[in-house]
Parts: structure tokens; C-alpha cells; sequence
């Protein structure tokens, strides 16, 4: 979309409708840092091969900035399709060569932009902050390095700077505010914003102009597929079922072995009781990318099935994927917290751990999960607190208010619990294997008279799926 | 006498800010900090070097203190001395001459590296603003076109651009670009957001749009409180509406820290016009030992040292003298227009109408300017070109001081210009 380029004697106006948004590093972009990550690539096999490529033609070009820019991106992606965080290291390496080369010149912003993705990807996000206005500070022209910002600043609930920082995915030569591509970029994040606040029915419309936009470019499958991915999210966690299994299939469709929308359809499944899919699904996930999230929604699965034998492997294979190296282990601080707390073990890690994290992400579900380990140490007043940050910006989240249910009962405010687990249940009956049940049972727990309720409820609340195998040899291990 | 900085937005990438005098450390002095960080865990890192110079220059910028420029030279050389040739530690050279006004060096440092390196932003960057100070502006506009056309939409190309613009007298495509740059400016890049405001408050000055450049400027001081481009491009808006007391306040505020000749100058007026005389002497006294100290430097204040021998201390074979060197180095607008005034001054009306209309020929819409030519044209008897002038001189700001100096014919002019203008 290159056009005539802007000539400085020209009066503004005509200067401004001829002035052509730069692609490169937002192509990049779209494929490598979308909120929840990107999605896997074409292949394996063609990231070794752009790997590879570009390694030779950096021994042939050792002065050119480009190639070492590029590798860094290439690693990136590896690091994407195959979570193995080492590649994140080979990534600033290469991205550090580049910037040697060329650092003070906007045709440095795309490495200083890579260098923030893969701080993103490292859970750095102060560093990707501080990245992405480096990259910005070049005036490049290419507005990708607002959209990394937007995201640290997600990360860190600082919601309404991010909106500002979106506001920027704007194409300057389009005069009607953005190209498909810009709009893209734009509609992709401002629609998990607008779902964090509670907006749940915005946010579908603008993930499914993201995803007419992702068409109409032809975007890579993958990145189809992770929009996809985002729309199911959106639906599934709204309580929209249907919309939920529609999105996540159309992924499937797109590319069949997209790992997100794989894992998603399995949690679908597991909220539908149909477990053996929801199993079967989960599994080709976690063949392909091993991420503990899936690992532990299995070992739920398995325990619900009473398959203890194949539940501890998943337990093992959950604290062999966290403990793998430290940025592994940094990388996975949430979800260990949660698992810890759902399953009622090493309970004091799980609330180190959501602490560790709350230092450098302070995102509504950092804040969650540090109110729900809390909870299951039986701080329920400091867990309380917690939670209405998370609660602070309206996210029609039936999780979010199963927890908040849980605490206010435990904080013996039965009427505010029973408004927040009949909201969690009125948005999705079935928004967890467990819980969805046991929001039920502690309702029918708070309809009794109050001070019986309280007592009962507080007895109730212990570690709900912690029963068969984990009571008997996971603690024991722990 | 403007400076483009051009190098401005490429070095203070930053987290909060406030000047020498507030806490926490400024961008600049952040950037330092994590420069040298760097330089300590990796001393044998070029790129580390380069990173600390270009902060270095980015806080010398901040406060107005030339001293950082010693520190970054060092640390240029270091960068060099460990990788002899690379291109960043070549290009900050370059940012370091250009920020010392030694724009002849810079130009051939530059072009040198462009012929290596054609398609980098910047380098051609520095080639327009280095051009555009020697007086070459056909060549800074091609140069600065290079720019966009490498990289459309890029800042450096706005700001370059703008500065041109501005040359060129399009005061309204140079705002346009400067809200440009504004937009794409980083949020917490405050001494940027500070210095496009800065420039744009200088732009509505110049066209006498008092209250826009109040509002620009009381902006940018709140963004980057007590920025000393800032204080000064206010003080000249309160002299534009003849608030001469708040104009000396604010240059002694400006002053507190770090004042430059220039800074000395501009007080020095302010108390002459808001009539306190006797401070005025000895702040003009200030400004003359220090400019008179730097006239063989490029770092120097040349341009005032002109006017003000031409005007106030009567020694116009002296202004004469001075211009004449200056003119050795550069010829852009404001050279010429004081070489001009200089050759006014000692009589040399012909010659100084040549200079003068080299100047006007650019394009250039600022008060100062016109008064000169009117003055000059007086000076020859062309009162229609005096009052044509003069009128524009009013047009543009409508308070100018007429120097005790200046014939009664120009006073008259004037007097009649200004009439036609009222009506």
C-alpha cells in the first residue's frame, strides 16, 4: 500500500492522505505478540528453515542489521511454537547484534520492538515498557511498537494507559482512522480491554471485526486461528456457549492443530460433561505445546474420571514443565499458584508464588490468584481485599465471581456471596468442572439460616478437587 | 538562533522526568544511569559506549549544560577505541558536533558516513540540519526529502521537516508536522513532549498567536517542569504582549541554572524594556564577557553579540568584524540577517540590502527580520519598501523596540505603518 511519498513543500493536508503506514515490524507483530501470544506458525519446520536461512546470511552479511533482526524475530517465534523459553535467550542475542549495528536510527525500532516482545514473552513487562518507548522514542512511523506497550501495560492493569497506547494503532494514510492491518492490530486488544471492563457483547463484535479484518489480509492461519482462539474466549468466559464452540471450531477449521483453540474446545468439552472429548482434546494440546494450564486442567479431568494413575502424570509432568529453567519457572509463577490453590497443596508456596508474581504483573487475574491462594490459607479478609482489585474494573468473569463468592462467604457476608456465586452461575452454569458445582452446594449451604450457614459454608470450602488421588499421594509428595 | 535538535527524540527514552534540581532523576539521567550499567557489566561493549554519549548529550540538552558534551566525547572515543569505524559510535560523533554547533565537521562526518551508508534515516538527518545551518537549504531539503522517502511518516523526517518549514516561513505545514511528531511522542517521553511544545509555542509566538504559545508552554512546563527552553520561549512570549517584569522573572528563573549567553542576552533585554536600566547594564556586561569569550568557538553567541554591538554598546566596527567571522562559518538566515544589520550599522546600507533580501529570499516570517530590511530599506530612502516591511515586521509582532539608534525617518515609517495597520 505504498503510495506517493509526502514532499516537504506540499501543504499539510494533502501531505497527511499520502503518507503510508509501515508494515514490517506490525506484520511481524500480529504474528508474534498478540495479548495471549501468537499462535503456532505454518510449521516447525519453516521457522528451522528462517532460522537456519538467516544464520548463513549472517555470516555472509555480518554488518547488516536486518538479518540479526530478523533471527531474533525467527527465535521468537520458535520460542512461541515450541514454549521453550531458551529461545527467548537466543532471540536477545541476535536482537543485541542488530542493535550493535544499528540502535539510534528508526530503522532500529523493529529490534527495540522485538527485544520488547521478547521481554513480554519473559514476563518482563517493565522491560517491555521501557523497550517499546525506545522503540517508539526512534519515531519509526510504525505504530507496532504502541501495540507491544498497550499489552506490558495490560499486564500490569494499567488499563487506561493502555487504552491510550491503542489509541495509536492508527494507519496515518488512512484518513477514516485505519487500515484492515491497523485495524486489526487495534480491534484484536481493544477487545480483551473492553471484556476486562464488562463489556462482553463489545468485545465479541470488535474480536469478530478483527477476525473479518484477519480474512481480509489474508493473515497467516495461525493468526486466524489465535483470533478465533480469542473470540471462544471471550464467548466461553461470558457464558455464550454456543458462540464459544463456534469460534472455537472455525480455529480447528482454519488450522487443525492450533494448540489454543485445541485446549479451549477441551475446556468447552469439560464444561459440557462430555470428558472423554474434553480429555482426548487437552491431550493433543499438550502434545503439541507443553503448557502446565493444560496439564492441570487434565489432571482435574483425570481425578473426575478417577484415573489417579494417569492424573499423577500429569502432576509430574506439571512440575517438570515449571521447573525446567528459571525463566520456565518464572514464566509459570500464576498458574503453579493456582494449581497449588485449587488442589489445596503446598498451600504457602501458592501464595509466595501469586506474590512473586504480583510484584511484575498486576493484571485483575494476577490479583485473582492472589486472592484465591490467600483464601486457601484461610486469610480471607486479606483475600477480600485482593479480590476487589480484580473485581475493580466489572469483567463478566464467572471464575472471578466464584471466587469473590467464596471469600465473601468465608468473610461472613453471606448475602454479598450469594449474589456473587449466583452471578458466577448465571453467566455460565458451567464455567469449571468443579466449581460450577460447588458454587451450587455452598448457595444451598447460604440459604439455610445465617449462623448455621456461616459455620457450615466455612467447613465446606476446603479444597474441593484435591479429593481421590490428591489427599493421598500428591500431599504426601508436596 | 534555532536549533533543531534533531538527535532529540532518538536519545531520552524515558520513565518520568524533571530537571537537575527536582527528584526523581530525570529520562537523561535514568538513561545514564542505565548506560553506565551497562559500560560496568560490559566493558568491552562498543554499543554500551555509544548508548552512554548519546544520554550524556540527551541530559546536556536537558539542562543546558555544555560540560556533559566533554563526557560523551569520551565516551565516543572509548566506543571507537574498541571498535574502530562502527557505524553508531561514527553517527554520535556526529550527533556530538551538531549539538556543539560545529555543523561544517558534522556535514563532513556525515556525508562521509552517507556515502558508506545511504539509506540510513538519520544520517541523512544530520546532513539537513548541519546544511540548513551552514545556510545550503536547497541541499537540507533534499536531504531532509531523503528522509521521508527512506521512511515515510518517520519523526526525525517531521521534526527535520518542520524546522524547514519554519525556515521557509510555512509556519502552518511546520505546526502541522510538529503536531505530528507530538502524536507519535511516547507517553513519559516528557522533555520530547516538552520540546515539540517548546517549538510550537515559538511558531504561534512568531506569528503573533500569544495565548496559543501560553497555553503550548504552560504544557510543556507542566509535562517537564522548569525546562530552561521552555522559561525562555516564555519569557519572549510576555515580552510579544509587553510584560516585561514577568519576562525578567522568568529568565531569572530560567537562569538559576546553567545560563548560556543567549539566556544572558534575552534577560538583559527583558530588563531593559521592563526599564530597569541599571540591572540591564550589568546584565548585558554579563552577556558580553561571556560572549565575548566564545567568538572563535562554534558553541558561540555571535549572532546577539551583533546586535547587541550594533545597537546598544555603539561599536558597530566591532559587530562589523564579528559577523564578518561568522559569516566565515555559516550563512543561514540568521547570519545573514545579522551580517546585514552589522553592514546597517556602519553605514554599508547597498551591501547590507544584498544580505538582508539573501536572508528574506529564504522565506523566513519572523518580526526581527522584517524590521531589519525596513530599517535598512529606510536607511536607502526606499520607504515603500520600508513601510512594506515595517508593516509586516507589525503584522508579526506588533510591540517591537525601535533602538534609540534608528533614524527619525524610520521612526516615522514606522509610526505610519503601524497607523495603516490600525486601520
Amino acid at each position: 500500500m505504498k503510495t506517493t511519498l509526502p514532499n516537504l513543500r506540499l501543504a499539510s493536508h494533502w501531505v497527511n492522505s499520502m503518507l503510508s503506514v509501515r508494515s514490517s515490524t506490525l506484520a511481524l507483530t500480529v504474528a508474534l505478540s498478540l495479548i495471549a501470544g501468537a499462535a503456532l506458525c505454518a510449521g516447525q519446520s519453516a521457522t528451522d528453515r528462517n532460522i537456519q536461512g538467516l544464520q548463513v546470511r549472517a555470516k555472509i552479511y555480518p554488518q547488516d542489521y536486518r538479518i540479526y533482526d530478523g533471527l531474533g524475530a525467527a527465535y521468537i517465534q520458535k520460542g512461541r511454537e515450541t514454549a521453550d523459553s531458551s529461545y527467548y535467550e537466543l532471540a536477545r542475542q541476535a536482537l543485541n547484534k542488530s542493535l550493535d549495528l544499528l540502535s539510534n536510527d528508526p530503522g532500529a525500532a523493529s529490534a527495540k520492538t522485538h527485544m520488547a516482545v521478547v521481554s513480554m514473552a519473559e514476563h518482563q513487562f517493565e522491560d517491555a515498557i521501557r523497550w517499546a518507548q525506545e522503540a517508539l522514542a526512534l519515531g519509526s512511523g510504525d505504530p507496532a511498537p504502541w501495540a507491544i506497550l498497550g499489552d506490558a501495560l495490560t499486564d500490569l492493569g494499567r488499563y487506561d494507559q493502555a487504552t491510550a497506547a491503542y489509541a495509536h494503532l492508527r494507519d496515518p494514510a488512512d484518513a477514516e482512522g485505519a487500515s484492515p492491518g491497523v485495524a486489526y492490530e487495534h480491534d484484536s486488544r481493544v477487545a480483551y480491554l473492553e471484556f476486562l471492563k464488562g463489556d462482553s457483547q463489545g468485545a465479541k463484535r470488535l474480536m469478530q471485526a478483527a477476525i473479518s479484518s484477519a480474512l481480509a489480509l489474508h493473515l497467516p492461519r495461525e493468526n486466524v486461528a489465535w483470533s478465533q482462539y480469542q473470540l471462544g474466549e471471550i464467548c466461553f468466559r461470558s457464558g455464550d456457549l454456543e458462540c464459544a464452540e463456534r469460534a472455537y471450531q472455525a480455529g480447528l477449521e482454519v488450522q487443525p492443530d492450533s494448540y489454543r483453540n485445541l485446549a479451549g474446545l477441551g475446556e468447552l468439552r469439560a464444561a459440557q460433561r462430555r470428558n472423554a472429548e474434553a480429555i482426548a482434546l487437552l491431550e493433543r494440546a499438550l502434545a503439541i505445546v507443553p503448557f502446565p494450564m493444560y496439564a492441570a486442567a487434565l489432571y482435574d479431568l483425570e481425578i473426575k474420571a478417577d484415573h489417579p494413575a494417569e492424573a499423577k502424570k500429569q502432576y509430574d509432568l506439571i512440575q517438570f514443565i515449571s521447573r525446567l529453567n528459571p525463566i520456565n519457572e518464572r514464566l509459570f509463577y500464576r498458574e503453579l499458584a493456582l494449581f497449588y490453590a485449587d488442589h489445596g497443596l503446598k498451600l504457602d508456596e501458592s501464595v509466595a508464588l501469586a506474590r512473586k508474581e504480583i510484584e511484575v504483573r498486576q493484571d485483575i487475574y494476577t490479583w485473582d490468584i492472589l486472592a484465591w491462594t490467600l483464601y486457601k490459607n484461610n486469610r480471607a479478609e486479606e483475600a477480600a481485599q485482593a479480590m476487589q482489585k480484580a473485581l475493580a474494573p466489572g469483567t463478566e468473569d464467572a471464575l472471578l465471581y466464584f471466587h469473590a463468592g467464596m471469600i465473601e462467604a468465608r468473610c461472613g457476608h453471606p448475602e454479598l456471596a450469594r449474589t456473587l456465586l449466583e452471578r458466577a452461575l448465571r453467566l455460565n452454569p458451567h464455567f469449571h468442572p468443579f466449581y460450577g458445582d460447588e458454587a451450587r452446594r455452598t448457595l444451598a449451604l447460604l440459604a439455610v439460616p445465617a449462623g448455621a450457614a456461616h459455620r457450615q459454608t466455612g467447613a465446606a470450602l476446603t479444597s474441593v478437587p484435591t479429593s481421590t488421588l490428591a489427599s493421598g499421594t500428591l500431599k504426601g509428595r508436596s | 538562533m534555532k536549533i533543531l535538535f534533531l538527535t532529540l527524540l532518538l536519545t531520552v527514552p524515558a520513565f518520568g522526568a524533571s530537571p537537575e534540581t527536582m527528584l526523581p532523576s530525570s529520562p537523561a539521567q535514568r538513561r545514564i544511569e542505565r548506560a553506565q550499567a551497562f559500560v560496568q557489566q560490559q566493558p568491552n561493549r562498543y554499543q554500551a559506549f555509544n548508548d552512554l554519549a548519546l544520554a550524556l548529550m540527551a541530559r546536556a540538552r536537558e539542562i543546558g549544560d555544555a560540560a556533559y558534551y566533554q563526557q560523551a566525547e569520551q565516551a565516543i572515543r572509548n566506543s571507537l577505541r574498541i571498535e574502530p569505524g562502527n557505524f553508531e559510535g561514527k553517527k554520535a560523533h556526529v550527533a556530538l558536533l551538531l549539538d556543539e554547533r560545529k555543523y561544517r565537521e558534522a556535514l563532513e562526518e556525515a556525508t562521509a558516513i552517507n556515502h558508506g551508508t545511504p539509506d540510513d534515516v538519520l544520517v541523512w538527518g544530520y546532513m539537513a540540519e548541519a546544511d540548513a545551518a551552514l545556510g545550503d537549504y536547497d541541499a537540507a531539503e533534499k536531504a531532509a526529502q531523503w528522509m521521508m522517502d527512506l521512511r515515510p511518516g518517520n519523526t526525525p523526517a517531521y521534526l527535520c521537516g518542520a524546522a524547514l518549514r519554519e525556515d521557509w516561513g510555512d509556519i502552518d505545514g511546520s505546526l502541522d508536522w510538529l503536531s505530528k511528531a507530538l502524536q507519535e511522542t511516547p507517553p513519559l517521553e516528557t522533555e520530547e513532549e516538552a520540546w515539540i511544545l517548546t517549538r510550537m509555542a515559538g511558531l504561534n509566538r512568531a506569528i503573533g498567536k500569544s495565548e496559543s504559545a501560553d497555553s503550548l508552554l504552560q504544557q510543556a512546563l507542566k509535562v517537564f517542569p522548569d525546562y530552561h527552553l521552555s522559561l525562555e520561549e516564555l519569557a519572549r512570549v510576555r515580552m510579544a504582549e509587553q510584560r516585561y517584569t514577568e519576562a525578567v522573572e522568568l529568565m531569572e528563573r530560567r537562569n538559576h541554572t546553567f545560563p548560556s549567553p543567549q539566556s544572558r542576552y534575552l534577560l538583559a533585554e527583558a530588563l531593559g524594556r521592563a526599564g530597569q536600566e541599571v540591572r540591564a547594564r550589568t546584565a548585558f556586561a554579563q552577556f558580553e564577557q561571556e560572549a565575548r569569550s566564545r567568538i572563535d568557538q562554534p558553541d558561540n553567541a555571535n549572532r546577539e553579540l551583533v546586535l547587541y554591538d550594533a545597537d546598544r554598546a555603539r561599536e558597530p566596527a566591532e559587530a562589523l568584524r564579528i559577523a564578518r567571522l561568522e559569516m566565515g562559518r555559516r550563512h543561514d538566515v540568521w547570519t545573514l540577517d545579522a551580517y546585514a544589520w552589522a553592514l546597517h550599522a556602519n553605514g554599508q546600507d547597498a551591501d547590507a540590502r544584498g544580505q538582508i533580501e539573501k536572508a528574506l529570499a529564504v522565506g523566513t516570517r519572523e518580526a526581527a527580520l522584517f524590521y531589519h530590511a525596513g530599517a535598512i530599506a529606510a536607511a536607502r530612502g526606499d520607504k515603500g519598501a520600508a513601510s512594506r516591511y515595517l508593516k509586516q515586521s507589525l503584522d508579526l509582532d506588533p510591540a517591537p523596540e525601535i533602538m534609540d539608534r534608528d533614524q527619525q525617518a524610520l521612526a516615522l515609517l514606522f509610526t505610519s505603518a503601524r497607523d495603516q495597520r490600525a486601520h
